[in-house]
């Protein structure tokens, strides 16, 4: 117990900290002006640029499409995901959650950047009528065996069904979760809103509440990923059987999240003024699960390669060469080098997670490489023609296709559009949750022990 | 729900320690009965060797049968260990601290118990050694390491030597308690094996940094031992049901729902036997509760995954093997009790407080979800292998034999017969993580309600 004989902070007390916010509330600083002028600019830009791709390449043919799809597939796995790190540690009990919590939830909202990216893209894919799905539906000419009967709509509309599902969790979680908070803020400015005065009742309802919103969206979300690499990727390559494939964008989910956390706690710590309630002590927290899901990247990829490497079975030759070393190799060696080497050689070090800076530049290199990654599986598979893709093998490597300035303008602006709607909540609620953080400090002492300091804290069941 | 008391550090080696310093008479009566069934099984495994695997139920196509089912099994309960002990041990999980030495020795001893399937099964069992070992260098005979019955044996045998480590390293603190209560050979004994542990700041230190270095090393391994097993399978392209790249997750996180189940059961049994109330309380069992409906539904969305994705190719022969596995007689049935026992029956009623905090509820759970899991590798293993293929000329069903029913049987007994003996030696919850757990425990008032609190490192 303290061994390296420092002191705990000191407590805050709740009312000082409530103070503190809300005068921040009321304040828009330059910076964050700032910010949503080159937010937002890039978000237009990401409209023209999809303007300019539908009027130029239309939409019968996939190809020039891919990195819209891999936007989407890289927004579900960041943006989207961060809250599951936060539904996670609320579940047991993590009291070095509660700064971070707000930050994370109101990245949920970046579900509805995803939703305005995948209508139009799921015009693009074919129906499931006659070719490998989870909806196992033939025309009944095909020969197909185990097929069911025609199910209209499939994949589109329930994978539509199921996104819209998940942005109304992500409204409902943040709403859930910010009700208390809107109150104060509304009180402070003389509006009462809502019916909510803080009864017993209201926050057994809330917490629980929050609780299971959470649970719904993390199994909504793993869900839509699921369903989204699976009829948005691998349905669209010939021979690619991959059963671990949904997991593993599972995987990449949570370990991008917490990195979007990661990054974005360091942000707010360092241009938004709050080193006195994020500390060293969040990084270092944060880091070890970082660090865990760096070797899950590894282990669930490694588990796919070594059955299809092992295998030597010809039918998977070519789905290898699209995915590991063929036309995309440069975004394989990139995503494995940003989403497992340099961050597991980064974060292995005590000293380097025990830093504000260390695994915030972990984190950023998983950024970069989960963006490689998902260019390789989605800008791959929807290289691959349609007239191939009811064939039992991939029988030619299709060229890569490298992003064009369109290409960059419409993933810029989606990654731009989900952060725009975080700091454009953040000035309706407070980007640090008031009565969570408020909680968090009643539960919190620091008391002699033995001859040192010790924090005590409270854990009620 | 029953709370946490404060005991005196004397008292908590009293309790601990009942059963090594002076066993009751019933202890006696198990251990010969265990012991009895011990020795018939070995004359049944020594009786097979002598005349041959051919007494097995084993027949083309179907050359692996239960024994290898409950070596995958055995396999898969030695997760308890490091689950238990490294991840929440690293995670500071207060409620870890009675759960750890228990789901440690079970690693350790199923680990010894699985290893031994393979050897028996082989039929010649000497035959392992240049199988798995290089044997003659001079005359270039060397084993073939892209062969998983390599990988095999040197991720047992990592796994068996760190966890073994991981218990000596957190029993010696309590060799030394032992040490110093008892006299003659025994106290020669245990004061070699308590490496002149005095208690010494420096010497808590390091057995505090050895213990998180081994949890961090550990886990790699861990999860690498179960994968590799999972490999066997899934490398081999000739058998359907088999070529599956989920394996390797799906496996580890079956063992994980296993070997976790199993420390339930385990740790209610050692509260009824040995009176352990105060130590194994209905705190720790909930959370472990709670911790198996989280492991049980990612263990479900990975079973999920797996036989949907056997259907996603549309091929006419992984269909009909499933067809096999989940319609067709005599797997059937088989199928229906394991869906039912490892996730049907028990995680929906986990999720209920009232159920979490009834011990003989969660002890007859825990139990039924291993029942399930053994179920679960059966179907995997045999089906594949006994639906005719075009290459197969000789095919049938299997049935196992009364030898190697006995032979599974044998493993059981012997597990148990190897935690009471341990039991007999050393303590089954370690002394100093639970003095060390009441020392760290506190309380804090806030309004009118005293809140249970813990003293942490910030």
């Amino acid at each position: 117990m303290h061994s390296n004989g420092h002191r705990p902070a000191p407590a805050v007390a709740v009312s000082e900290f409530t103070e503190d916010i809300v005068g921040r509330q009321a304040i828009t600083g330059p910076r964050y002006r700032r910010a949503m002028v080159i937010l937002g600019g890039l978000f237009v830009l990401g409209v023209i640029g999809f303007i300019v791709r539908a009027v130029t390449d239309g939409f019968d043919d996939r190809l020039p499409w891919g990195y819209l799809a891999a936007t989407a597939g890289y927004l579900l796995t960041t943006a989207c995901a961060a809250p599951l790190a936060i539904i996670g540690l609320r579940a047991i009990k993590a009291h070095w959650r509660r700064p971070l919590a707000r930050l994370a939830e109101l990245y949920s909202l970046g579900t509805v950047v995803v939703l305005a990216i995948f209508v139009p893209l799921m015009f693009l894919i074919p129906s499931a009528v006659d070719r490998r799905t989870m909806y196992f539906q033939s025309s009944g000419t095909s020969g197909l065996p185990g097929t069911l009967g025609r199910i209209p709509g499939a994949p589109q509309a329930y994978d539509l069904a199921l996104l819209i599902a998940l942005v109304v969790a992500a409204i409902g979680l943040v709403w859930a979760s910010t009700r208390p908070d809107r109150v104060l803020l509304g009180n402070r400015r003389g509006v009462h809103r809502g019916r909510w005065w803080g009864s017993i009742k209201q926050w057994r309802v809330t917490t629980v509440g929050i609780g299971l919103i959470g649970a719904i969206y993390f199994v909504t979300l793993i869900g839509f990923n699921s369903m989204y690499s699976l009829d948005f990727a691998m349905a669209l390559v010939p021979g690619w059987k991959d059963a671990i494939f949904p997991a593993f964008q599972g995987i990449t989910a949570l370990q991008g999240g917490l990195a979007t956390v990661i990054v974005s706690m360091y942000v707010l710590r360092r241009f938004g003024k709050m080193e006195r309630y994020i500390h060293m002590e969040h990084f270092w927290a944060a880091s070890k699960p970082l660090l865990a899901f760096c070797l899950l990247w590894f282990y669930f990829g490694w588990s796919t390669f070594i059955i299809l490497w092992y295998g030597r079975m010809p039918v998977e030759q070519n789905v290898m060469q699209l995915l590991y070393f063929g036309p995309y190799s440069v975004f394989f060696y990139g995503a494995f080098l940003l989403c497992f080497v340099a961050p597991f050689l980064t974060l292995l070090w005590n000293s380097v997670r025990k830093s504000c800076l260390g695994p915030t530049v972990a984190a950023t290199f998983i950024l970069i490489g989960n963006l490689s990654d998902k260019i390789r599986l989605y800008a791959g598979s929807w290289s691959v023609p349609n007239e191939v893709i009811t064939d039992h093998a991939l029988e030619v490597v299709p060229a890569a296709r490298y992003p064009d300035a369109f290409d960059i303008m419409m993933m810029a602006g989606g990654i731009a559009g989900a952060i725009f709607i975080v700091l454009w909540m953040a000035r309706r609620v407070s980007i640090i949750s008031i009565w969570e953080m408020s909680e968090g400090l009643r539960l919190r002492v620091v008391r002699p022990f033995l001859r040192t300091h010790v924090s005590v804290l409270g854990k009620p069941e | 729900m029953q709370q946490r008391v404060a005991l005196p550090h004397p008292q908590i080696n009293a309790d601990l320690l009942k059963n090594v310093l002076k066993a009751p008479a019933w202890y006696w009566g198990i251990m010969a009965f265990l012991g009895g069934v011990v020795i018939f099984g070995s004359v049944l495994v020594a009786y097979l060797l002598n005349k041959g695997f051919g007494l097995s139920g084993a027949h083309r196509p179907v050359m692996w049968g239960i024994l290898i089912v409950d070596f995958v099994f055995w396999i898969g309960i030695s997760h308890a260990g490091v689950m238990l002990s490294a991840i929440l041990r690293l995670s500071k999980a207060e409620w870890r601290r009675p759960a750890t030495r228990a789901a440690e020795v079970l690693t350790v001893f199923s680990l010894m118990i699985a290893a031994l399937h393979p050897v028996v099964h082989a039929g010649r069992p000497w035959r392992i050694i240049y199988w798995s070992f290089p044997y003659d260098f001079s005359r270039g005979l060397w084993v073939n390491i892209r062969s998983p019955l390599v990988w095999d044996p040197s991720a047992i045998f990592t796994y068996l030597t760190g966890s073994t480590l991981f218990v000596i390293v957190a029993l010696i603190p309590d060799m030394a308690v032992i040490r110093d209560r008892t006299t003659g050979i025994r106290h020669n004994i245990y004061s070699v094996m308590a490496m002149g542990w005095r208690g010494t700041p420096r010497q808590w230190k390091l057995q505090v940094v050895a213990g998180f270095l081994l949890s961090a090393l550990l886990l790699p391994v861990f999860v690498s031992v179960h994968s590799i097993v999972s490999w066997d399978f899934a490398v081999m392209i000739g058998v359907e049901g088999y070529h599956v790249t989920i394996f390797a997750p799906y496996f580890v996180i079956g063992a994980v729902l296993s070997g976790v189940s199993a420390v339930v059961t385990m740790m209610i049994l050692m509260k009824w036997m040995f009176g352990w109330g105060n130590y194994i309380r209905q705190e720790h069992i909930e959370n472990l509760a709670k911790l198996l409906v989280v492991i049980g539904t990612g263990w479900l969305y990975f079973f999920f995954v797996e036989f949907i994705f056997a259907l996603y190719s549309l091929e006419s022969q992984e269909i009909a093997l499933r067809e096999l596995q989940a319609f067709t007689w005599p797997y059937w049935p088989l199928a229906l009790v394991f869906i039912f026992l490892s996730y049907i029956i028990p995680i929906p009623m986990w999720m209920f407080p009232g159920v979490r905090r009834n011990i003989r509820i969660m002890f007859w759970s825990s139990l039924v979800v291993n029942v399930g899991m053994w179920l679960e590798r059966f179907l995997i293993i045999v089906p594949g292998l006994a639906r005719k293929q075009v290459w197969t000329f000789d095919w049938s069903t299997y049935h196992p034999s009364f030898i190697e029913v006995m032979i599974v049987v044998t493993a059981y007994a012997l597990v148990f017969l190897l935690l009471l003996t341990f039991a007999k030696l050393f303590p089954l919850i370690p002394l100093f993580d639970i003095k060390e757990g009441d020392i760290l425990g506190d309380e804090i008032v806030i309004g009118k309600r005293r809140v249970p609190a813990l003293r942490v490192e910030e």
